[in-house]
């Protein structure tokens, strides 16, 4: 039976430039993380590891990608040579090609900035209502099993599967927690609205209107904040949205509301200044 | 192995290079420093004064290399006045009885041995002392008995050991591997009183390896921030131990070398006429950085000894060089905020306080223009040194991270806003209050307030927003506010606060820049 076993230098942070040391990441080196890092077999051959961390906050949003990073389990056959230094170019690359499949399948996520955490276990923000909310950081991780007794080929192939499938199931995940947490402080600031079983209207979307605050740019112009719809819902959406041509009281609700917002916006605006 | 390194450096130093781990290999074994002899000042044949436990004087001689007979011609006549010339100290008896030695890390030649001997025999006669001689072996075996207990046992540990010691010393020291490297040689278990001692000369001893490598090329700016790194990480060993006669004296001679470094740069950067470095056909790519770096230097210099009521015998020419590059430092990244915070505390030092308020403020309308424009990546935080943005911007690597984004926080708005708001100029802040309000600060605060490492591992990074409106009344009062749980760096050595501030610019806080200004303006004042 060969055996496998982890190279040392896999446990250690990898090197600063892969934004891995103390001082450059947000988290511990992931080794630590692992339940059994030191060695295997080939029949239990450990899984090969890759997760992202999630967390964050954001001016305008609560919670957001922080950083996403790729770790593969190093694994050495005991006689077979290796480039290492190398290979690690090679893996960076790899990542940013897994990564850029994540951001196609995370049409909101991937449009979010991210902000680095260097050290400690957590963050504080006070949000726009002034509520203060303290986190410690989450891990997301997500195995691949590949049996060791597939050949070189098929290794390959399911390998391959396996990336695309955890990339699709990551971003998933990712997209389900900025949800969630949209969805929480929602409910917590008290915007969130409950639409009860009945259908999408436009009465029903004014009025969601009317519980949030909408920015404005120096023209007066309004800066609607991202609106996610599920695509099953767009042609009753569309259908809804006609009604504005036909309905003058629509519209001037939807006028009135715009100019208390555009009232809103300026009082808080009034209010960013210096008392002396 | 680690045999091997402290032979092949203390092959490979000067007496200079071996001083600062000699001294602290005495400290380590019950000696009191005395009187550690400047070198370039008056020669008294005494390079190091002491008093062993059991109350006897000692006089050192510290030379470096073999002493042959044409060496020993020359060191005769001032070995002849180490035996002889008694002690002048105020705090030794005049005709106190002492053993001068002759310290040195190479050998001496059979005929140097017989003269010592026959001289001796004359001096014993004459003085009733003689000269007593502590070579290369002696020294070697000193070093190492000392930190035997405290050394790098890992592997790993002593491979990042072997990286630093064998590193480029004209490139910038690393100072998250050498932080890393300090943590390492500290013990899992709690350090008894009787050890602590030990402890901090083996931690001096073995990190001056390293730094008297940096000081044997002359690159005096990283040799004072590795003594900066080394300092801050003793104080953090010290913070739990009240007894202070039990470490002051090791921390007394850290911080002397850490001003003699500082004080060595000083001098060449006042030296230097354009402050250009290497090879000067892409010196103009990086200048800027070096500039900033050199003008943050020269004020922690000036702020430090100011706030010790010793201001520098050349306050006048480094103030002038100041007061001419300010204007050339750039912030670059809130690593370099530091440097013109506390530019604009010594122009306001010396009656430039205009000119010092318009420093901060450019500072912060920096960080505003660059931080408080969503489209932008704005300022890198104080985490990214100077050749990681280098690298980012003169060579396109990937440094930061693709999606990264630093606007709307900032870790060093605050600092500023309370530097100004401290010297009551609330119309230049008043006019940019509305985009000022767009930024939050941020701080990192540890779990443990003792752990200002360079990384820590538990503590939250803390963002919090401005009041809206701001009440001038409430911003004064939290820029004078006291600091909740002072350490011995904010209390007993906050004259160091300015060195910490620009070798670990993530260590400039909010709460530290408060307590270090306050003083500053008390210190003026009186």
């Amino acid at each position: 039976m060969r055996h496998f076993r982890r190279i040392a230098g896999a446990e250690p942070p990898l090197p600063e430039s892969e934004g891995n040391g103390p001082g450059r990441i947000h988290t511990r080196p992931w080794a630590t993380r692992v339940s059994n890092p030191l060695s295997a077999t080939l029949p239990d051959l450990p899984p090969i590891l890759c997760h992202a961390l999630i967390n964050g906050e954001h001016p305008a949003l609560p919670i957001f990608l922080v950083g996403c990073r790729w770790d593969s389990a190093i694994l050495q056959a005991t006689m077979l040579p290796d480039f290492p230094a190398l290979k690690a170019q090679l893996a960076r690359e790899h990542c940013r090609k897994i990564e850029a499949d994540m951001d196609a399948q995370m049409p909101i996520v991937s449009k979010i900035r991210s902000v680095r955490f260097h050290e400690g276990n957590g963050f504080s923000l006070e949000r726009h209502d002034g509520v203060i909310e303290t986190q410690e950081f989450q891990d997301v991780k997500k195995p691949v099993q590949v049996s060791a007794r597939l050949e070189f080929s098929e290794t390959v192939e399911e390998l391959k599967q396996q990336v695309k499938n955890v990339a699709s199931d990551m971003a998933a995940h990712l997209e389900t927690m900025l949800f969630q947490t949209l969805e929480r402080t929602s409910k917590e600031v008290g915007n969130a609205m409950d639409m009860k079983g009945q259908p999408f209207t436009l009465e029903s979307y004014l009025d969601m209107l009317e519980k949030i605050d909408i920015e404005f740019d120096s023209f007066g112009m309004p800066e609607f904040p991202t609106q996610v719809i599920h695509p099953s819902m767009g042609p009753t959406v569309r259908a809804e949205f006609e009604r504005f041509k036909t309905s003058s009281v629509l519209r001037d609700r939807a006028e009135f509301i715009m100019q208390r917002k555009r009232k809103d916006w300026h009082d808080r605006e009034s209010r960013r200044r210096l008392v002396t | 192995m680690i045999e091997r390194v402290v032979e092949d450096w203390l092959h490979s130093v000067n007496e200079l290079g071996y001083e600062d781990a000699f001294a602290h290999a005495l400290l380590s074994e019950g000696h009191s420093i005395i009187h550690k002899q400047e070198h370039g000042s008056l020669e008294l044949g005494k390079d190091l004064i002491t008093r062993d436990k059991n109350g006897a004087y000692h006089c050192y001689q510290l030379k470096g290399g073999n002493i042959a007979q044409r060496k020993w011609e020359q060191l005769a006549g001032q070995i002849h006045s180490t035996v002889t010339s008694p002690i002048v100290h105020p705090n030794v008896p005049v005709g106190a009885q002492f053993i001068p030695h002759l310290v040195t890390n190479g050998t001496i030649s059979d005929p140097v041995r017989l003269d010592i001997f026959a001289r001796n025999l004359v001096w014993k006669e004459q003085y009733g002392r003689e000269l007593h001689l502590i070579l290369y072996d002696q020294l070697l075996e000193m070093f190492l008995r000392l930190q035997s207990s405290f050394l790098p046992t890992r592997p790993r540990d002593f491979q990042l050991f072997l990286t630093l010691y064998l590193a480029d010393k004209r490139e910038p020291l690393k100072g998250v591997q050498f932080s890393q490297f300090l943590i390492s040689m500290l013990p899992e278990h709690e350090v008894a009183q009787a050890e602590l001692g030990r402890l901090l000369a083996a931690m001096t001893i073995v990190a001056d390896y390293v730094i008297s490598e940096y000081e044997k090329v002359s690159n005096f700016f990283m040799a004072a921030k590795a003594w900066s790194l080394l300092l801050f990480h003793l104080l953090r060993v010290c913070e739990d131990y009240s007894e202070v006669k039990d470490w002051i004296p090791a921390v007394s001679l850290v911080i002397e070398s850490l001003e003699k470094c500082v004080g060595k740069a000083t001098e060449e950067v006042l030296q230097s006429t354009n402050w250009m470095e290497g090879n000067i056909f892409v010196d103009e790519s990086v200048w800027s950085y070096r500039c900033s770096a050199l003008v943050g230097l020269l004020s922690a210099s000036m702020i430090s000894h100011r706030i010790k009521n010793t201001p520098l015998g050349n306050e006048d020419e480094v103030y002038l060089r100041i007061g001419k590059h300010v204007s050339d430092v750039r912030l670059w990244g809130e690593a370099e905020a530091p440097s013109l915070f506390l530019a604009a505390q010594c122009l306001c030092l010396r009656g430039a306080e205009w000119a010092g308020i318009q420093t901060a403020l450019r500072a912060v309308e920096t960080i505003v223009e660059e931080n408080g424009n969503k489209r932008k990546v704005g300022l890198p935080d104080p985490y990214y040194e100077a050749e990681e943005i280098m690298r980012w911007k003169l060579l396109n690597e990937d440094v930061i991270g693709e999606k990264v984004s630093f606007s709307g926080r900032s870790f060093t708005i605050r600092q500023f806003v309370e530097l100004i708001v401290r010297r009551n100029w609330p119309n230049n802040l008043r006019k940019r209050w509305y985009r000022i309000s767009e930024i939050d600060y941020v701080e990192f605060s540890p779990e443990n307030a003792k752990d200002f490492y360079w990384w820590c591992r538990k503590g939250l990074t803390v963002a919090r927003r401005w009041p809206h409106p701001q009440s001038w009344l409430s911003l004064v009062n939290e820029s004078l506010a006291a600091p909740e749980n002072a350490l011995l760096i904010d209390t007993r050595f906050i004259y160091l606060l300015p060195y910490l501030f620009i070798f670990m610019p993530h260590r400039f806080t909010p709460g530290r820049a408060r307590l270090l200004d306050v003083k500053l303006l008390l210190t003026s004042e009186s």
